[in-house]
């Protein structure tokens, strides 16, 4: 009887401890990171101190979002762009794609390079059949990177917030 | 499901309709029912730590007192079931993950443990009785801490609807909402401002004030929200404050903030400590060498472990180790210097002077907490001698902001001052219909227009949930 | 009795405190008004708009009246989500049973609530659609497909139900607007459509970002099939549109599985991107946001060439012989001209 319990009592320890490991797993897993210009540019960050490192941009474009304030504005910098939008607390990033092969995310992958090395730089990317191409999705908690193939080659690179992406 | 949520609000009225329609012995369930149902909705997927705690607790005490019964020695349950739920604590602390709660139940399971061991309580037969008692939803949040003593009978007892006690209770939650939602909420960026933008002398003296400010608004409202539905339910739970910040002296402020915690601790460490035989020991070894000062060493030495304790209860960091012990010296230093300024006390501009002085004491010794190394702390203290002063970071409050801020702390202050002169408002306020019923509805005004809730304001938890 | 007296006095103030703080949108954001403002026009419509503002600002049901005599409403409101519009469109088919129902199918290139990008933003949008809607089960339902993860965390549908809520803090920003607005609002649209009448070229495309996602979402897909029964059970032709527009981009592999999707249904779908040059849109000078939005000789020109679909393919009659609608008509176009005319001279001064 009273092993019994014991056993019981120890289950349940291991149980509770269990539970704990668990929960610290998923808290792990930043955002997917882009870096140009010495800063380094997450999507939902404050676009001012990134803007100002990054320089005079190329090209500039603001689109009106639907209805307000609220202005989208792209910024072109020859290799890639960055489009920001008014968050909560003034302007932040809200999506950034590489334009041609002259720049590469900080993993390695550039437009041209091929599903091998995709594999190799993003093992945990998750991969969705979508059409004729095949796009492997890096998820963080608040924003993914999609990095899109076709016909084995990597056609697009894109930091976006998270829910636009995974798989359905 | 966080306290200040409207559907928390709509959730607790509906239960307070559904306890007072079943009848009185059902009642109980209810509240169990209830509090299940708030736990998983919170943290269904951690539900595994208080289902630990609950077993064990359940096992453990009726094995304790299965053995007591019979004549044997029951230590080893006791030992079992402290160690298990003092290693899910701890673990959990140095984790920082913590499930909703850990902090009040665990110390609410190993009381009861504790007093089943002594014989001063019975142990539970009922495990429903038992499982109410570790998460009854209002206080399982940020407590306070209930003895087995205090709460066992009042939850599991028939509660007649009393129109009175409803109303007083609602009341109170009323009160409590202005003071975490008007006040507190309104400070807290500030408070995350200055503690992240630390430029010297004039902002570390500004946090210490707002940060007193803010854990006073958001903790004793906290706590008038979940003695406010208690009373709604007909169960008085043990108060956690009484006016503290009009505390003389930092033992003083001690026996009167977060009073369930500090009770706690004397019971189940202060005493079992100083009167053990080791220490007994010690203190009779230290009075033939040492005299006078070695008759209290067996004092100090459980008043240190006590405050290590506490220090560890709020968090496994350095810093929470470190404001354990500020408190215990100045506790200690206090002790020792008391006779000196026994002839002055009762002179007014003495007791003026010492509730200032405790109460910036206090300010201070409270902003380690926001500091989880200890070295930004102390750098922060330097800067009040060395300044700057007059660099202050913007803290996007308003001159509007400030003006409420001012205007609450008036408020928050007068009330205070009825309530140690002339005893509860509420009471005084009672036979005056219309005057309270305006009364309530302009502070019910100020919580609904002025307060710092809904989307746009970040979700600010109760600080004393985190522990 | 006195005690009953004073709760009610409580109620009452507490009522008009809500209905000042929440937002008259009278300033920039006229959007505000569109869905409420269909309540005193339901009824009588041949043709129901629905979607975001690719519809409401892109064709102009004065224009397809003038020339085919067909009334129609827009029931469109800014980043309308094909949940929401599939709430409208129930909704709407209680007030009245329209012949055709028209929807833009850009929204379905959104899948989910997250997918639509910001959230605090998406927060305003949700407002403004649901906030406009009156009282019924579409509302509800509306509500909970469209709550964003912090709305939820904040009493999500409570705040819809009280908006107070949700705005208990502006009072610090009222103006005599919100008390001139307090009870009726000004009208903002011409049948749902938001007159713009500035002009802004486009000049240079717009860099597009690419196309990560090819295929659209389940939940889109499984709203728009909600939409078809609904137009089905009710004797409703349902005819999927794409808007003129420049950006943000509607792509060849979405109009492919929209086409397909209508194919099947036997639906028809017409994308008017192609057809720009048929219709004479001039992108120098119909737009006002440099190619994003037509402006109204846009916005005229998309429904000169929309109507004849409607009046050729949909078989919709010409109601110009009945003299009480004309009556109607007449009033809400001379409201229509006397509009384009004010915003014109302010836009010229």
């Amino acid at each position: 009887m009273m092993k019994k319990r014991l056993c019981m009592i120890l289950a349940c320890l291991i149980l509770g401890l269990t539970a704990c490991g668990q929960e610290e797993q998923t808290v792990s897993g930043g955002d997917p990171v882009f870096s140009a210009g010495g800063v380094e540019i997450v999507i939902h960050a404050d676009a001012a101190p990134i803007l100002e490192a990054l320089g005079e941009p190329t090209s500039y474009s603001e689109t009106p979002s639907c209805a307000g304030e609220g202005m989208d504005k792209t910024y072109g910098y020859g290799s890639f762009y960055l489009l920001t939008g008014l968050g909560e607390d003034g302007e932040v990033v809200s999506r950034l794609w590489l334009a041609d092969d002259t720049v590469a995310t900080p993993e390695g992958i550039r437009i041209g390079s091929d599903e091998e090395q995709v594999e190799a730089a993003y093992p945990d990317a998750a991969c969705c059949e979508d059409g004729s191409c095949s796009t492997y999705w890096i998820d963080g908690a608040t924003a993914s990177l999609a990095v899109v193939l076709e016909d084995g080659k990597v056609t697009a690179i894109e930091y976006s917030a998270a829910g636009q992406t995974s798989c359905d | 499901m966080i306290l200040q949520s409207p559907w928390f609000i709509l959730f607790a009225a509906g239960l307070l309709v559904v306890y007072y329609l079943v009848p009185g012995k059902h009642q109980w369930k209810v509240l169990l029912a209830g509090s299940v149902c708030a736990y998983f909705q919170v943290e269904g997927a951690r539900v595994g730590f208080l289902l630990t705690t609950f077993l064990t607790t359940l096992v453990c005490g009726r094995k304790i007192e299965q053995a007591r019964e019979r004549g044997e020695r029951a230590g080893g349950w006791l030992a079992a079931c402290l160690g298990l739920n003092l290693a899910l604590l701890l673990g959990c602390k140095g984790s920082l993950l913590l499930p909703l709660g850990i902090s009040y139940y665990t110390l609410q399971a190993l009381g009861y443990v504790i007093d089943v061991y002594r014989g001063t309580e019975k142990a539970e037969k009922d495990p429903g009785k038992l499982a109410l008692f570790l998460c009854y939803f209002p206080q399982l949040i940020q407590g306070p801490v209930s003895r087995a003593s205090q709460l066992r009978a009042p939850l599991t007892e028939p509660h007649a609807y009393d129109g009175k006690q409803v109303s007083f209770g609602l009341q109170r939650m009323l009160w409590g909402y202005f003071k975490k939602l008007v006040i507190a909420d309104r400070v807290a960026p500030a408070v995350e401002i200055l503690t992240r933008d630390q430029a010297g002398g004039g902002s570390f003296a500004l946090l210490a004030v707002l940060y007193a400010l803010r854990i006073y608004g958001d903790f004793t409202g906290g706590i008038d929200i979940v003695l406010g539905l208690s009373q709604a339910f007909g169960i008085g739970l043990p108060e956690n404050f009484r006016q503290p910040f009009f505390s003389g002296s930092v033992a003083e402020y001690w026996r009167r903030w977060h009073m369930s915690l500090g009770a706690w601790m004397r019971e189940y460490v202060f005493f079992p400590v100083s009167v053990s035989k080791p220490v007994r020991r010690l203190g009779k070894a230290a009075r033939r060498r040492l005299g006078a000062f070695g008759k209290r060493l067996p004092v100090y030495i459980a008043t240190i472990l006590t405050w290590l304790a506490t220090g560890l209860w709020h968090g496994l960091t350095l810093n929470f180790l470190l404001w354990g012990m500020l408190n215990c010296l100045l506790i200690l230093i206090g002790e020792e210097l008391a006779p000196l300024f026994r002839g002055l006390k009762g002179k007014r501009w003495y007791t003026g002077c010492s509730i200032l002085g405790t109460w910036l004491i206090m300010d201070l010794i409270r902003v380690c907490d926001l500091f989880p190394d200890p070295r930004d702390y102390f750098r922060g203290l330097k800067s009040l001698l060395t300044g700057p002063w007059g660099q202050i970071p913007d803290l996007g409050l308003s001159s509007l902001d400030w003006g409420i801020l001012a205007l609450g702390c008036v408020v928050m202050t007068g009330v205070s001052l009825v309530q140690s002169r002339w005893g509860s408002v509420r009471e005084l306020l009672w036979k005056r219909e219309t005057l309270r019923f305006w009364i309530l509805f302009a502070l019910l005004l100020a919580v609904l227009l002025l307060g710092c809730y809904g989307v746009g304001y970040e979700a600010s938890n109760f600080i004393y949930n985190q522990f | 009795m006195k005690k009953l007296r004073a709760f009610f006095c409580a109620v009452v103030i507490l009522g008009l405190l809500q209905a000042l703080l929440v937002p008259k949108y009278t300033g920039n954001v006229r959007e505000g008004n569109l869905i409420r403002e269909y309540y005193d026009n339901a009824g009588g419509n041949d043709v129901i708009f629905i979607g975001d503002c690719e519809v409401y600002e892109n064709f102009s049901p004065i224009t397809l009246w003038q020339e085919y005599g067909i009334p129609s409403y827009i029931r469109g409101s800014p980043q309308q989500t094909v949940w929401q519009s599939y709430y409208l469109l129930e909704e709407t088919l209680r007030y009245e049973t329209p012949k055709v129902v028209v929807f833009n199918v850009f929204a379905l290139k959104y899948d989910t609530v997250e997918s639509t990008g910001d959230q605090s933003r998406r927060e305003a949008y949700n407002r403004i659609t649901l906030d406009g809607m009156r009282w019924s089960g579409s509302k509800w339902g509306a509500i909970q497909a469209s709550l964003t993860q912090e709305e939820r965390q904040w009493g999500g549908a409570l705040t819809y139900v009280f908006p107070i809520l949700r705005y208990h803090d502006r009072w610090s920003e009222l103006t005599w607007k919100d008390v001139r607005y307090l009870f009726k609002r000004e009208t903002v649209s011409d049948c749902g459509y938001l007159m713009q009448t500035g002009v802004e070229p486009m000049t240079d495309p717009f860099p597009s970002p690419p196309l990560t996602k090819r295929t659209l979402g389940d939940n889109s897909w499984r709203y728009l099939d909600k939409m078809v029964q609904l137009c089905r059970d009710k004797g409703v032709q349902l005819v999927l549109v794409k808007s003129p527009g420049l950006y943000p981009a509607w792509w060849p592999e979405w109009d492919q599985q929209v086409a397909d999707y209508a194919r099947e249904r036997e639906l028809l779908y017409i994308n008017m991107i192609p057809a720009q040059e048929e219709i004479g849109i001039d992108w120098s000078t119909d737009t006002y946001d440099a190619g994003l939005h037509l402006n109204v000789s846009g916005a005229e020109k998309a429904a000169s060439w929309f109507g004849r679909i409607l009046r050729d393919q949909c078989g919709l009659p010409d109601r110009r012989s009945d003299p009480q609608v004309c009556a109607r008509w007449e009033e809400k176009t001379a409201r229509y001209e006397a509009r384009k005319g004010l915003l014109l001279e302010q836009g010229d001064s």
